[in-house]
């Protein structure tokens, strides 16, 4: 069985297929809905997955180097202090884990460990790390030194609940380690393809754990050059990889430039080749054929609900303002075309992503029904906080404000900072806010943990179906099981919506013609080993 | 005045430029100054008295220029007076005294390194050499502690010893005529008798030829041997000190000498001239003086000039030219 | 020098200690008063409460403020500037890493306003009615109504990327490169503070135009070039100094602009990015920082003035 079960997870098998024919659907109406042909960035390239442009037109060649610019640097070397997606993607280029993430965002392939297989009650896991294994200071990688970075991914500050499953570790030889979980946990498998599962040497080679991860040392495909925190981050080939062709590159550079405008003119001068996340209202000055659009991304775009006051506490309150975004129009105003309307309440394109089949309807007439059904007073002020930072952020708000007071929601725009806008959520004082939450895993259960740990993305509403549904969902052996607990939270977002989701957004990179091999997965992770100049 | 005037100023005429219009505020000025010859000037306050000075000496502020005119200086001793150029006798042949000597000294500069700059300028002098004469001028104008004051700043001195340095920086540049603009004005009693002994010292000794402005009349008659009398832009008499001051010919003069309280006259009503002087605007050819004048009669309707003060006697702009009644009716 | 300028000079230096004081006390209590939670900025979103409990302890952000300060205190005494809370880099190599490129901007800034901003003064006051200073007070205007960084944007954008002879952004790595990289900053920054540099000094080169002294100065044949550099110069060089001291808040605010537009890794872009993210140490280190250099400026300021003032006494 363990064979099938990668051979079917990474090959189109018939799973792969049912999730595939769902995507098609999704873009299909995504297509419909938008009237367009979708964002740019279609041509130049061959499809492989939906959206994704596949750059692999040559043969790689060894050598070279690039430039990546990004508005913020990774949260540092320590796996506890990982929130940004930049970090998950960054970690294991230099530690690399036992398993990656394959490129379709829903498997997972090998990592440092050549091969794997559960047991016949799934509940232990044997992973066989490849031969002859060393980090990057020649010290051999052993599975005593996986069994220790097991121990401190459990222990992790905020993502630690996560591998709740596992409840300990065995090295019966230098090259095995066994992973013992308390159930049948097919969730924690993919999971622990995720950027802070990253392996470490043991007690982290004698250093302390500060010491160590000012320069870290692990067994991926580059190792840190220079790293100089907010400015820039130097990474160089790793000669003791274990994969002898890779990485093609020599150098890979990321320069954290915030500024929008002086990103786009580093770009333009060629003194960078690529820009991670390019903010969507500046895709135009992209030229289309190095647009690579990540259509869309693992992220849900909604509206936050206090349901712990009124007027969010009445769930016909909510319904109405779901009722009342006209997602489509939305998406055009807003994201100009490059976003999907939501069809359910958690990210899609990673495993799991089934949706309930159930529909985020719209009207405004409906939703004047819906509101008369509620406690709402007409001409009660109802706070919507949003982020002031960007021209993205303020206009969102000001579409939901507009839309909202169509049908009679008296919606009062607030712009905050950053982080008092954080705050505001975290007390539970603010009625509606703007965000986003995305996925950082191929499996859609990661944020399961974070939608349970905000108390519903700050609704205060009782999180007991979602929890039980990611209890069913861990265990998951088959697809269908997957999709069924999957199923069940969603019918219990649309029914009670503890947050109104409107849109699955796009990411967008900015790719020069020099930029080969490149492959983004729906959560922003990309294998920089596999990247070339061209 | 023997053989030639140090300084020959003919026809002076200075108006206010304000856009593409031009006001005329000094009417046709003309005196001369002879060596070892102090011409005092007297008048009220906007008659002109100063901006002849300035005029002379190429000095006018901005918005106000020389229109007409001729000035004459004689550069070498014993030389007939020349053309000059305003603009160009500035340090070379005339040097001015001026009033307010807080702020005409500049702050930044020690007094001595001032004079022995000033000294150097006249050329061919060493830097030892110009130090030394800026001591021995500094002693001159009676500054005690030469030596010592020679590194001081203006504010580190009193009013008094200011006006000295200010005088020795005005015969650094070995004028030949020197112009003072009331420069005993804002001193007491005792102090302005001492920097008139001192200006009267170094006109005899340097044989200079000295203008003195002033609206104190008891000054003019300490310094001065000629008088002008000046009246809304132009000369309205002249004569020696004793003619002007002792028998004024011209209503106004007559009014102006009079004005001054005597301390052993009879005490009585403080007598001042009723009106004030016309603005420039309304300056014509007529006399000036016309509308407040007691003793004005049917000859007055006449055409009456300033006077050309560089003709000899004692001349007065008033076409009854002293026949009047000494005495004005007070109104 | 005169004992009133000494008493000045000497009454100066120590007027800085009370203001150093006042000015961490205002840092460290403006900061406890600040929406935003520095702990939950660290553990993230996925936190429990009692982890983020558990990071604030770390930090040692429970402890009363009055400790806070004192420990901070105390560890600038001995010349520790702390850690940032979210790297944990010490403050003393951040400050060392980047302080760099603010001097050589605000030097840059500097050198290129004063440049543009003198001869400019120098037309206006001496020849107020030529052309030339008809044009150069409207292009002053013009200058001054424009946004650092819109002028920034417009000159990387024409003259980096349209030419290709000066780079974009960034700090560069060898001598060269960063001369090279510090031109148009230095140009944006500097014409952003020029205006009003070049309005004050043609102002009080005017004004002591007209003063009396210069009057006596001329009346003793002094003229052209050495009265200008003699007695206008020095006399009106005060309040122009004292204006620009007051600008220097200015300059520093437009650094930090500045280092954003061209993405300079400097102590402003710092600031920001700390300030965004409630890292107190960092914001309370480089408020101290850019604290005593305003302290600093306005003392060298008022030094100088009395240098060239003889007047200047201690009130």
């Amino acid at each position: 069985m363990p064979k099938c079960f990668i051979d079917c997870l990474k090959s189109g098998d018939f799973p792969m297929v049912r999730i595939k024919s769902v995507g098609c659907v999704l873009l299909a109406l995504s297509l419909l809905v938008t009237g367009c042909g979708g964002s740019g960035g279609k041509d130049g390239g061959n499809k492989t997955a939906e959206g994704e442009v596949s750059r692999d037109t040559g043969t790689p060649k060894r050598g070279g180097s690039l430039t990546i610019l990004r508005a913020s640097d990774i949260d540092g070397w320590d796996l506890d202090k990982a929130i940004q997606l930049s970090t998950f993607e960054t970690l294991p280029q230099v530690m690399e884990g036992l398993v990656r993430p394959g490129a379709d965002g829903k498997s997972i392939e090998p990592g440092l460990a050549e091969s794997w297989k559960l047991d016949a009650k799934a509940k232990t896991i044997t992973f066989t790390l490849r031969p002859g294994l060393t980090f990057s200071n020649g010290q051999p990688v052993t599975s005593a030194d996986a069994a220790f970075s097991v121990d401190l991914w459990r222990k992790g500050l905020s993502l630690g609940s996560l591998y709740a499953a596992i409840t300990g570790t065995a090295t019966p030889d230098p090259r095995t380690l066994v992973i013992k979980m308390n159930k049948a946990s097919t969730f924690t498998l993919t999971w622990l393809s995720n950027g802070s599962s990253i392996v470490v040497p043991k007690d982290f080679g004698g250093m302390d754990r500060k010491e160590f991860f000012t320069k870290p040392i692990g067994a991926g495909p580059f190792v840190v050059a220079s790293y100089k925190p907010g400015q820039q981050l130097v990474l160089d080939r790793n000669p003791r990889y274990y994969d002898a062709e890779r990485p093609y590159l020599d150098r890979l550079t990321y320069d954290v430039v915030t500024d929008p405008n002086q990103q786009m003119l580093r770009y333009q001068s060629r003194q960078a080749d690529m820009i991670e996340g390019v903010p969507l209202d500046l895709a135009g000055q992209i030229p289309e054929n190095e647009r690579m659009p990540i259509h869309p991304s693992a992220t849900i775009h909604g509206v936050f609900v206090n349901a712990a006051k009124a007027p969010g506490s009445d769930v016909h309150f909510r319904r109405a303002v779901s009722l009342a975004i006209d997602r489509a129009q939305y998406i055009q105003a807003v994201f100009g075309g490059l976003a999907v309307p939501a069809t359910g309440g958690l990210p899609p394109r990673v495993q799991g992503s089934v949706g309930c089949g159930c529909v985020y309807d719209t009207g405004v007439e409906k939703a004047k029904a819906e509101l008369a059904k509620s406690s709402y007073k007409p001409g009660t002020k109802v706070e919507l906080v949003v982020d002031a930072a960007t021209p993205f952020s303020t206009r969102a708000g000001e579409v939901v404000a507009s839309q909202l007071r169509a049908i009679g929601i008296d919606a009062d725009l607030q712009k905050l900072e950053a982080q008092v806008l954080v705050d505001r959520q975290m007390q539970g004082n603010y009625n509606l806010s703007l965000g986003e939450v995305s996925s950082v895993s191929p499996t859609v259960g990661d944020i399961f943990g974070l939608i349970v740990a905000t108390g519903g993305l700050y609704s205060g509403l009782p999180m007991k179906t979602i929890s039980d549904a990611f209890e069913h969902l861990e265990v998951a052996q088959t697809d269908d099981e997957r999709a069924e607990a999957v199923r069940v939270a969603e019918t219990w977002i649309h029914d009670n919506l503890p947050y109104i989701p409107m849109a699955f957004p796009d990411r967008l990179f900015a790719v020069s013609s020099k930029v080969k091999g490149l492959e983004v997965t729906p959560f922003l992770s990309y294998p920089a080993h596999q990247l070339w100049v061209g | 005045m023997t053989s030639h005037p140090l300084l020959e100023v003919d026809g002076l005429r200075v108006a206010i430029r304000r856009q593409d219009t031009a006001l005329t505020v000094l009417d046709g000025v003309s005196f001369a100054v002879g060596a070892s010859q102090c011409l005092g000037i007297v008048g009220e306050s906007g008659c002109g008295k100063s901006l002849t000075l300035r005029a002379a000496m190429g000095l006018l502020p901005p918005g106000i220029e020389r229109t007409g005119g001729k000035i004459r200086l004689s550069l070498q001793p014993g030389a007939a007076p020349s053309e000059v150029q305003a603009g160009q006798v500035a340090g070379r042949g005339l040097a001015m005294v001026f009033q307010d000597s807080h702020a005409s000294l500049d702050p930044t500069m020690r007094v001595g390194t001032f004079i022995a700059e000033t000294v150097r300028r006249r050329g061919g002098t060493s830097r030892s050499d110009a130090r030394r004469q800026a001591v021995e001028l500094l002693a001159s104008v009676g500054v005690p502690d030469p030596k010592v004051r020679f590194n001081a700043y203006p504010h580190e001195l009193s009013g008094g010893m200011r006006q000295r340095v200010a005088i020795a920086l005005a015969l650094a540049t070995d004028p030949r005529v020197l112009l003072c603009d009331e420069p005993t004005t804002a001193l007491d009693v005792t102090l302005q008798a001492q920097i008139l002994r001192l200006l009267n010292t170094a006109r005899t000794e340097r044989g200079l030829g000295m203008i003195f402005v002033s609206h104190d009349i008891a000054v003019i008659r300490q310094i001065a041997d000629v008088v002008a009398v000046m009246y809304a832009g132009q000369i309205i008499e002249i004569g020696t000190v004793s003619d002007v001051l002792d028998r004024p010919r011209h209503p106004y003069a007559r009014a102006l000498i009079d004005a001054v309280p005597s301390i052993d006259g009879p005490v009585g009503p403080f007598r001042s001239v009723p009106g004030s002087p016309p603005d420039p605007i309304d300056y014509g050819s007529a006399c000036r003086f016309l509308d407040r004048c007691g003793h004005r009669d049917t000859a007055c309707e006449g055409v009456v000039n300033g006077i050309d003060g560089r003709e000899a006697g004692h001349r007065s702009a008033c076409v009854h030219n002293g026949t009047l009644a000494h005495g004005l009716e007070a109104t | 020098m005169s004992a009133g300028r000494l008493h000045f000079v000497v009454g100066r230096l120590a007027q800085v200690f009370p203001v150093l004081a006042a000015l961490l006390l205002i840092v460290v209590l403006l900061q406890q008063m600040m929406p935003g939670d520095p702990a939950r900025v660290i553990a993230g979103p996925r936190a429990t409460a009692e982890q983020v409990v558990q990071v604030r302890h770390e930090l040692g952000l429970d402890r009363p403020i009055f400790e806070q300060f004192g420990r901070h205190v105390s560890n600038l005494l001995q010349g520790d500037l702390g850690t940032s809370n979210r790297t944990g880099i010490p403050i003393t190599t951040i400050v060392g890493d980047r302080i760099g490129v603010t001097v050589w901007l605000l030097f840059g800034g500097l050198l290129v306003s004063t440049l543009l901003a003198m001869p400019a003064a120098l037309l206006m006051a001496l020849r107020p009615r030529s052309r030339g200073a008809r044009i150069c007070s409207r292009a002053l205007t013009i200058i001054i109504n424009c946004p650092p960084f819109w002028v920034g944007l417009m000159l990387a954008s024409v003259l980096a990327l349209g030419t290709g002879w000066l780079p974009v952004g960034g700090f560069g790595v060898d001598f060269g490169d960063r001369v090279r990289s510090m031109i148009l900053p230095s140009l944006t920054i500097g014409l952003a503070v020029m205006p009003l540099l070049a309005r004050s000094a043609a102002a009080s080169l005017s004004q002591v135009l007209t003063a009396d002294h210069v009057t006596t100065a001329r009346s003793l044949g002094v003229s052209g070039w050495p009265l200008v550099r003699r007695h206008l110069l020095r006399n009106a060089l005060p309040p122009a100094i004292t204006l620009l001291a007051i600008q220097a808040a200015a300059l520093l605010f437009g650094a930090v602009i500045v280092e954003q537009t061209f993405g300079l890794p400097g102590l402003g872009a710092e600031m920001i990015t700390a300030a965004s993210q409630r890292d107190f140490p960092v914001v309370q280190a480089l408020t101290l920082i850019f604290g005593l250099a305003i302290i600093g400026i306005n003392l060298l300021a008022d030094l100088a003035v009395a240098l060239l003032d003889p007047r200047t006494t201690w009130r």
